[in-house]
């Protein structure tokens, strides 16, 4: 253990007190297992690496099945059976360069791994930044007595060293090994400690060991997943998921509105225009309101029951009718929380909160439905869940920075623009009568105008305390809240125009997302940027 | 450790942008232009192929009146050139004691200023084409997005290694002069 005084100005914390040196020269650790020059993956890792490969790839090789029955129906018939062996022969081959190309080893102060031999990547991940440290047994490796190793951090989704089919001994003394490195980087490092009670795959469907997931505090009822249902649009994921299966099948319209015995000459051709407008629009609101019920339907189904419980640490969310789904947050891993109006909440007084945690899971990955959502939360609600988190004053209250008129010119030029290059197009198309399109447009100009206007005065970034807070929106008002101490990384993006007129763009990374805030006062904008560079630096505090 | 909770003036915190950038190295531009060159290369010749092997597009692409679509295509791919190249001998870098800055960008200027309390870790990144100009990229990764934010190119060997291996060491031991001291 190493005492205060004993760590240098420069961080050089290893002294001969530990015997580790603090470059990264490899090293023999008594009781360690071998960690000298670069190794190399055993040959059983071919059979891992092609496993994977081939679930990664698994939906274009999907592909190959339509693909291979399309071949089989030209003339070039015989070739279709050759499609599977030469992507099999592929994946092999791939497989292969891989096992021979990838190199680890571990040095005093990291885990290395390199692979690649066209674009050779080196990744290396030092041991105070190790989250997880997980030994895998897939049932093809397990009758050979092997493992895979996956050492993973806090950061991105490629920021994770996997050594696959290690002997089973071997993986697990190294696991111990690094997981003792870890501790003793920890104890160097400021922010160990919230780094050390981070257990990285712990998210999702778990219960406190006394059964128990905290205080009740807030709840939905029907009434207010129905708001939710109608103002998004959720229909039309299922809307367009069908599409797609229809399109897939190569069933097209035309075939369905025959079977249903509907012939659109005889009844088009007998009416006139008013009843065929009339009809249109029958047609339009029918659509719209179907979609809103399918759009209900699935609110109802994913978020009946709503209920959010509370600990000192967490937050829990029990939702679902068919499906139960608990979802437990730790509240510290937030990252920013975002309340999100639309047009429709805006007019019901609604809005809904997201409670975003790190984003590297991508979409469709399991992590991503662990995703915190409260649906339909009015105005005054709102401080109840963010009070939880980071007490704010009501955000409706805050002082906002607004953003430059010269974004509203800048914008409001292109829009008129583009709206002239779309009417030109449709007057030379000639299908329409000209004067009506002009007028027309003429007639939208206005209402673009306005929008663009609406846009403009949303935009804002306020600045209280600790907390930043960025709004935006057209007709709904979004709030972005986000504690400086989240930050990832700061950007400022300036145009030479924009350099001349004294505004430029703050971009703010946090792990969750990426917060854009255009055309601020420059003198506003240099302050805020070298005060979040303070905050993260001078004060060292964990964001996770 | 004894609370403190002094104002902070604003106006006297260090400025981001009083810091003086360094170059990259000079064989970055030529390089990012020669693989410019290449891919477009490859696209011109792909194209001329398809129009020796396919009639009907060969003769419309090798006749007379496709010439000025051509001109300007010519065109169009040497200003595309021209700005490959001139983006990349913009770029400028500087390390700070707690970041790196990090400046990009012809018309859109671009400053990112990543924190090293944030980097999760570092990757050293070489292409083919690098190899050849004995070129290496640092690529910087921070939490989150799953794809890199911040990554300094056309570094030589040893500012590459030199670099990295300061990032490390300052990623290992972060905040530990502050706690050290308080």
């Amino acid at each position: 253990m190493l005492e205060p005084a004993e760590r240098g100005p420069s961080g050089d914390a290893s002294g001969p007190a530990d015997g580790v040196p603090a470059d990264d020269t490899p090293v023999e650790m008594p009781g360690s297992p071998r960690s000298d020059d670069w190794q190399r993956l055993s040959a059983w890792a071919l059979l891992h690496l092609l496993v994977s490969d081939i679930l990664r790839q698994g939906q274009a090789l999907l592909f190959g099945i339509p693909a291979m029955f399309g071949v089989s129906r030209t003339r070039f018939d015989e070739l279709a059976w050759q499609i599977p062996i030469a992507v099999g022969a592929l994946l092999v081959a791939s497989a292969l360069l891989q096992l021979v190309f990838t190199r680890y080893r571990v040095t005093a102060s990291a885990v290395e791994i390199q692979r690649g031999a066209l674009f050779r990547r080196r990744v290396n991940l030092s041991f105070a930044r190790i989250q997880n440290v997980k030994i895998s047994e897939p049932f093809y490796l397990r009758p050979l007595g092997r493992a895979n190793l996956s050492v993973d951090s806090a950061g991105s989704a490629k920021d994770e060293v996997e050594i696959a089919a290690l002997r089973r001994s071997e993986a697990e003394s190294l696991r111990s090994w690094l997981g003792a490195m870890r501790n003793r980087s920890l104890e160097r490092s400021a922010d160990g400690v919230a780094v050390a009670d981070v257990t990285f795959a712990d998210e999702g469907v778990r219960n406190d060991r006394s059964g128990a997931v905290g205080q009740l505090f807030f709840t939905r009822a029907l009434r207010d997943l129905v708001i939710y249902g109608l103002t998004n649009n959720r229909a039309f994921i299922v809307v367009a998921a069908v599409v797609g299966l229809f399109w897939q099948t190569g069933i097209s319209t035309a075939d369905i509105v025959d079977y249903l015995g509907i012939d659109f000459d005889v009844i088009i051709g007998g009416l006139s225009i008013v009843r065929f407008v009339i009809v249109l629009v029958l047609a339009f609101v029918v659509t719209i309101g179907v979609l809103a019920l399918l759009s209900v339907l699935v609110s109802i189904v994913s978020y009946h029951g709503f209920a959010m419980y509370r600990t000192a640490e967490r937050l829990v969310v029990r939702r679902g009718l068919i499906n139960r789904h608990e979802i437990a947050v730790r509240k510290s891993r937030i990252q920013t929380v975002r309340l999100s109006q639309d047009w429709l909440d805006y007019l019901l007084a609604r809005r809904n909160v997201y409670l975003d945690q790190l984003t590297h899971a991508p979409q469709g990955h399991p992590a991503a439905a662990k995703q915190v959502m409260v649906p339909s939360v009015r105005l005054a609600e709102t401080a109840v869940i963010t009070d939880e988190i980071w007490p704010i004053e009501p955000v409706e209250n805050l002082a906002f920075t607004p953003l430059s008129s010269r974004w509203f010119r800048k914008h409001a030029i292109i829009v008129t623009l583009l709206e002239v290059v779309v009417v030109s197009f449709l007057v030379t198309l000639d299908r329409l009568d000209p004067v009506i399109t002009i007028a027309a447009a003429l007639l939208i100009w206005p209402a673009l105008i306005a929008l663009v206007y609406q846009t403009w005065r949303r935009g804002g970034l306020a600045v209280v305390g600790d907390l930043m807070v960025a709004r935006s929106g057209t007709i709904g008002i979004n709030y972005r809240i986000f504690p400086t101490a989240k930050l990832q990384n700061v950007a400022h993006v300036q145009t030479p125009f924009m350099r001349r007129r004294g505004v430029s763009t703050l971009v703010f990374m946090t792990a969750a997302a990426k917060i854009t805030v255009p055309y601020l006062p420059r003198e506003f904008a240099r302050r805020v940027v070298d005060y979040c560079l303070y905050s993260v630096e001078a004060r060292p505090q964990s964001w996770m | 450790m004894s609370f403190t909770n002094a104002q902070i003036e604003v106006e006297s915190l260090p400025e981001f942008d009083a810091v003086e950038l360094q170059r990259l190295s000079p064989r970055y531009a030529p390089l990012v232009l020669v693989s410019a060159g290449c891919f477009w290369a490859i696209v011109a010749l792909g194209i001329a192929i398809a129009g020796m092997v396919s009639d009907g597009f060969g003769s419309t692409l090798f006749s007379v009146s496709a010439l000025p679509f051509e001109l300007g295509a010519g065109v169009l791919v040497g200003w595309l050139l021209w700005v490959a190249w001139k983006s990349a001998s913009v770029i400028r870098y500087a390390v700070r004691e707690h970041d790196v800055v990090l400046q990009t960008g012809i018309f859109w200027r671009k400053e990112t200023i990543q924190p090293l309390s944030r980097i999760q870790h570092v990757e050293q990144f070489q292409g083919p084409l690098d190899k050849r100009f004995g070129l290496y990229t640092l690529k910087l990764f921070s939490a989150g997005t799953g794809h890199v934010t911040f990554q300094i190119p056309g570094l030589d060997v040893r500012t590459a290694a030199r670099l990295k291996r300061y990032l490390l060491r300052r990623i290992e031991t972060s905040a530990v002069s502050q706690s050290g001291s308080a």
